[in-house]
């Protein structure tokens, strides 16, 4: 259909960008966010632990599988989660400080002093639980690789 | 040709069909489809800020990936929102051509009985039904689908309390809905009749001004009982208002607070984020369901007013189908003499008919009736007894209720309407007949054919001069082809009487129907038009009062 030039051109003057360049900048900096997050983001590998126990002197001694054992090493942070209590947020963070293959045992130390922890009043030598050793921390696009074989197991 | 491609859906045709031919079904698709990927991505991240301190510390990269999936979740909702205003908009225009055709497809005899006040308020309501009702109806959807799945989910995760109350406090919802449905359908109903009693009033001369401060009770009384209506729809307005949102919130505070009396500790249990869902999702999604019930009901309101609008649109299309259809199959007997002796022209057995719109007061029942070829009948009664609603059923310009009509023994929709018309014919009532703006022949031969043959110009001379319309074509200067009408030569009464009858005539009908066409002729001018009615017309029906 033909058209007269005047109304192209008061079209031309009408249409406007802002929001399909609004769109743009948004898809954009998602985009980028996302990216970012591919290859900067740090997922933590849990180690978790068949069995746990509490010792009277400040210290956990908990039983891994020789598997997560190798990736365990002296300084790692891990979590100590008490088995009478249900709710996960509750935990005290530790530090590994001893590894022994030989017995599929690991020494981790608390890293905060017992009595500051008004949640956990009722600890005490033996109590039982669970702990979770951070072996690695990798960044998700390695994940994605790896999933989909073209990186190798670390 | 093998066939034929339909391009366009008559408006008064399955509506569904209609968004389907339009290509609308897809926006509607597609908005759904981008609606739940929007809601699950809010359910991803509302599990991606748990497990990141599920470990009793922050874990920033899952807690920025929460935060990244929220905002992936902004367009898809702004694009499921686009597509549904999209559909709305393109719905709205099928509706508005379904509108405009049951407009044109109206009854005129029903029409007439209605007031200008009517058709202003079919007018008002059908914008707002446009404007508002199919905008908010799927927003309500929208709206409600979210709720539906929180409380299926709450059934599955066996939080059977909350669950509970979520489907306790739809039911309420709906029946709030409801009842302010109602409400609106009354005031509505009340608005009409005052719009129309005003606006004939004014057409009467009798507003307040022109009855010069004369005060009328009955203005008052109306205005009241508005008042009282219109406060009574705001009370239930303000409840659903209200009540719908705030009750949630109080009654999830009740069951959260009762479940702390009876079971401490369980909300520390797995469906905590259930009912965190079910807690934030519920009080803003009643809270919008209460925003827009109000015009849900306004727009349902609406649609019940321009209901025979819509009934006109579909039973025309259901006319155009079956018409359509016999159109190829039957094949009308041409012929008078095809027709046996002891076979009725036409035949009415057990008519059923009342106006639609009119109050519907029946004005035939049980009505039967034969009229043989060449019977002379005449049919007297009362001033409203139903005697021009008959010719109008026998000349197919409206359609019984129920009962049987047979023109040679066959119906309508099996004859073809236009066949039947052009078997049938009449000379309405003198106040629904006109003589056009053209030449005299063409008043004439309009209903015939029109460029005329010489023939029938030679016929129609010959009936007028049968009438006693000779000396009136002597005296126009043009004779037969003078302008006659508004602008050209004007017809006495008793002429335009007679043209109407000619005109019938003309049509070579099997049967003619002259409605009190005789009534403004003197007797020497009506003995003569009678005797060349009998002598034309093949059948005659004479409708006169007493």
């Amino acid at each position: 259909m033909k058209i007269k030039f005047s109304r192209s051109v008061r079209s031309i003057q009408a249409d406007n960008l802002a929001p399909v360049l609004v769109g743009i900048a948004f898809f954009t900096l998602l985009m980028v966010g996302w990216t970012l997050w591919l290859f900067l983001a740090q997922i933590p590998t849990y180690a978790t632990s068949t069995a746990a126990v509490y010792k009277q002197e400040g210290y956990i001694i908990a039983q891994f599988p020789a598997a997560n054992l190798d990736s365990t090493r002296r300084g790692q942070p891990a979590r100590f989660q008490l088995a009478t209590i249900k709710s996960e947020t509750k935990t005290i963070p530790l530090v590994v400080s001893d590894v022994d293959p030989a017995n599929g045992q690991v020494r981790l130390i608390l890293q905060v002093d017992i009595d500051d922890i008004d949640d956990f009043i009722g600890l005490q030598g033996g109590t039982m639980g669970e702990v979770k050793v951070t072996v690695k921390q990798d960044s998700p696009i390695l994940f994605v690789l790896r999933a989909a074989g073209l990186w190798p197991d670390a | 040709m093998r066939g034929c491609r339909l391009l366009r859906l008559t408006p008064g045709t399955n509506f569904w069909s209609q968004i389907k031919q339009a290509g609308l079904d897809k926006f509607l698709a597609y908005s759904t489809v981008y609606q739940a990927i929007s809601y699950g991505a809010l359910l991803v991240c509302v599990e991606l800020v748990k497990r990141s301190t599920a470990t009793g510390e922050v874990a920033w990269s899952t807690l920025t990936a929460a935060l990244l999936t929220l905002l992936a979740a902004i367009p898809f909702y702004s694009l499921a929102t686009w597509l549904g205003f999209v559909f709305n908009y393109g719905t709205s225009v099928l509706v508005k051509q379904r509108l405009f055709y049951g407009v044109l497809n109206l009854d005129i005899d029903e029409l007439q009985l209605q007031g200008i006040g009517q058709f202003l308020s079919w007018l008002i309501e059908s914008e707002t039904r446009q404007e508002v009702g199919l905008t908010r109806a799927v927003l309500v959807t929208l709206a409600a689908i979210p709720l539906i799945v929180i409380n299926l989910a709450l059934f599955i995760g066996g939080d059977i309390l909350i669950g509970s109350l979520m489907l306790f406090w739809l039911g309420v919802t709906t029946w709030l809905g409801y009842r302010l449905c109602q409400r609106c359908i009354t005031l509505n109903a009340h608005h009409t009749e005052m719009i129309t009693a005003l606006l004939e009033r004014i057409r009467g001369h009798q507003t307040r001004l022109v009855q010069e401060n004369k005060w009328h009770e009955a203005d008052d009384r109306e205005v009241a009982d508005y008042l009282t209506l219109a406060q009574d729809y705001d009370r239930q307005n303000l409840i659903v208002w209200v009540l719908i949102p705030y009750g949630w919130i109080i009654l999830m505070l009740l069951g959260i607070s009762s479940d702390f009396v009876i079971q401490p500790g369980m909300s520390e249990g797995g469906g905590f984020e259930l009912r965190f869902l079910a807690f934030v999702f519920g009080s803003f999604q009643f809270q919008f369901l209460a925003l827009v019930i109000p015009d849900i009901a306004r727009a349902y309101a609406a649609w019940r007013l321009i209901d025979p609008i819509q009934r006109a649109a579909i039973q025309r299309s259901t006319q155009a189908r079956a018409g359509s259809a016999s159109n190829e199959e039957i094949e009308v007997p041409q012929d008078d003499l095809l027709l046996p002796q002891n076979v009725p022209l036409i035949e009415g057995r057990g008519l059923n008919f009342r106006y639609r719109i009119g109050g519907g007061r029946p004005i035939l029942t049980g009505a039967n009736l034969s009229i043989y070829r060449g019977d002379r009948l005449l049919l007297e009664g009362p001033s409203g007894g139903g005697k021009s609603t008959l010719a109008s059923l026998l000349i197919g310009l409206q359609t019984p209720e129920s009962g049987l009509l047979l023109l040679r023994g066959l119906d309508r929709p099996t004859i073809n309407e236009q066949v039947w018309r052009q078997r049938v014919v009449a000379a309405p009532q003198f106040h629904e007949n006109h003589v056009l703006n053209a030449s005299f022949a063409f008043n004439l031969l309009m209903g015939r054919r029109w460029p005329a043959w010489s023939t029938d110009l030679v016929e129609a001379e010959e009936i007028c001069r049968e009438l006693g319309l000779g000396p009136l074509l002597e005296r126009m200067p043009l004779g037969i082809h003078q302008l006659v009408g508004d602008q050209g030569w004007r017809l006495s009464h008793g002429e335009r009487s007679r043209v109407y009858i000619a005109r019938a005539l003309l049509q070579k009908a099997d049967l003619v129907i002259l409605d009190e066409s005789f009534a403004s002729l003197d007797p020497e001018n009506m003995q003569v038009a009678l005797e060349c009615v009998l002598r034309r017309a093949p059948t005659l029906l004479v409708i006169a009062h007493p």
